[in-house]
């Protein structure tokens, strides 16, 4: 009962119906795009690893540790009931076996108890990637909604492309806070290490999320592979220049959404071919310049 | 002895700071005091090289002495937007792995998951102090770190400092509430004129304090309050 009121209190009744509907929704729409059973398998999984990696009950979890795996098995279970639904209806029951004992093997890989104690590389969310973890948290509505409106015009590919870009400024837009100093001085010890650091703490949640959708798009639409794989490093090359961007116009308290500007006009200087040399010689230059800003406050 | 030597600043051709100057113990607290206005936070930022400054350099045995050795809490505090106390000061455990947030907490028991936006302006700068004191730094400017404590917090914060000058750390504060000022400094400079108007020792504090209230009283004589 206390486990069941922490975990209503913690995600509101609400939202747990409105992640349900929104579930049945996309993977309805999933369904019928691709008509992969395979991929069901792989939103539950997905589901089940975004609970763990968002948990954040590590004083109850201690102090009930001998019951954390029924826990995570009925949190589970209840939130990917839409798949094991879905899949039962259209009788594939190989299918809801195998979405079973994944969803019974996840909740071991929770044994370190507390998030804490996992290695970075299985937080997609590190503290330290604190811009998205926040910006997340801030334009999760936002999000859904354009995930929404993409799934509906998947079959119109330039509305499809535009909501992309939307949401690749939406993502973009975390990086124009400028934290306190301090957190900048907790980074590193001096300004190259920095940059690195930050990028990789940044990258880490990305190639995450994005590389089980690379794997897919290499086994249901290998033709498309490669224009999948220059969008990913395109996505990698954006952040980096994203970070030293805001790195060169740092300052306390300033507003840096000029940066995204900057970075559209570098986006569109990727797709000239006579210009692809632009944004190289763009990320050198601004990398000495938030090299130089950075040594002010390291 | 560190030495903060000539410290100008000017700001729309008018200087804030001209050629200030300060001698501190190493691991001492130092206490400097000022009008509104006379300098102590301008001269905190010049060295820390937060603002442009015309002169000025830091040394310790004519060793020059980098701004990244001194961390500094600000009059007020500017946090992350969104960001939870928790979060923020989990950040300091990339260079300083043996800082325990929890631990550190039990002194000002802040509510560390709720968001920072939520904190009222003492538990901010109660924080913020905990995020300083994270970095690890052997020099620490505390702008104003009593405004807007507590009695409790105020005595906790005196205990901290202490604390802090008994680690070796080298400790300047500034304040306009004296009374904390003399009783936690071993020195006490007094900006005034854009420049370093007299260091007092502790044995002095009482000749600085009247030497206070004799300015301010001869202020007074030129109100007509009727």
């Amino acid at each position: 009962m206390a486990q069941a009121s922490r975990y209503l209190n913690e995600l509101g009744f609400v939202r747990i119906l409105f992640v349900l509907t929104l579930f049945i929704f996309v993977s309805w729409r999933y369904y019928l795009l691709l008509q992969e059973k395979e991929m069901l398998i792989f939103l539950g999984v997905l589901i089940a690893f975004s609970i763990q990696f968002a948990r954040n009950d590590k004083t109850f979890l201690a102090k009930n540790s001998f019951l954390y795996y029924p826990i995570f098995l009925v949190e589970y279970l209840v939130l990917c009931f839409p798949f094991l639904a879905l899949s039962l209806y259209f009788q594939w029951f190989a299918y809801t076996l195998i979405q079973l004992i994944v969803l019974a093997i996840i909740p071991i890989l929770n044994k370190p108890k507390t998030i804490s104690e996992m290695p970075v590389l299985f937080n997609p969310f590190p503290t330290k990637a604190f811009e998205l973890k926040i910006g997340f948290r801030t334009a999760w509505p936002i999000l859904i909604v354009l995930l929404l409106i993409s799934s509906f015009l998947s079959k119109n590919i330039p509305a499809y492309v535009g909501i992309s870009f939307i949401m690749m400024l939406l993502y973009f837009s975390f990086f124009v806070i400028a934290e306190p100093k301090e957190i900048i001085q907790s980074f590193a010890k001096n300004s190259r290490q920095f940059i690195f650091r930050k990028t990789i703490f940044s990258l880490i949640p990305l190639l995450i999320i994005f590389t089980p959708g690379a794997i897919c798009f290499l086994i249901y639409e290998p033709e498309a592979f490669i224009m999948a794989i220059l969008v990913y490093l395109l996505l990698i090359f954006c952040t980096s220049f994203m970070i030293i961007l805001k790195y060169a116009f740092y300052e306390e308290q300033k507003d840096l959404s000029i940066i995204l500007f900057y970075l559209i006009g570098t986006m569109v200087a990727v797709f000239i071919p006579y210009l692809i040399p632009l944004p190289l010689l763009l990320w050198f230059f601004y990398f000495q310049k938030a090299n130089q800003n950075l040594k002010r406050f390291i | 002895m560190i030495q903060f030597e000539n410290f100008s600043v000017q700001f729309s051709n008018k200087f804030v700071l001209n050629n200030f100057c300060l001698n501190v113990r190493k691991g001492a607290i130092h206490g400097l005091v000022g009008m509104n206005g006379s300098g102590k936070s301008t001269f905190f930022k010049a060295a820390c090289d937060l603002i442009n400054k015309e002169s000025g350099k830091i040394s310790f045995q004519n060793q020059i002495i980098d701004a990244n050795e001194i961390a500094f809490l600000e009059t007020e505090n500017y946090f992350y937007p969104k960001i939870k106390a928790i979060e923020y000061l989990e950040l300091f455990k990339l260079t300083n792995s043996k800082f325990d947030p929890k631990e550190w907490n039990k002194l000002f028991e802040l509510p560390l998951q709720q968001l920072v936006e939520n904190y009222s302006t003492g538990m901010r700068k109660k924080l913020a102090l905990l995020g300083v004191l994270a970095l690890n730094r052997s020099i620490l400017f505390l702008d104003e770190p009593f405004n807007g404590l507590d009695l409790e917090s105020n005595e906790k914060l005196k205990f901290l400092i202490e604390l802090q000058a008994k680690k070796g750390k080298t400790i300047i504060v500034t304040s306009h509430i004296l009374d904390p000022l003399l009783a936690v400094c071993e020195k006490i400079s007094y900006l005034n004129n854009q420049t370093n108007a007299g260091d007092f020792e502790k044995g002095e504090f009482s000749t600085f304090s009247e030497m206070l209230k004799t300015n301010i009283g001869k202020s007074f004589d030129n109100i007509n309050f009727d």
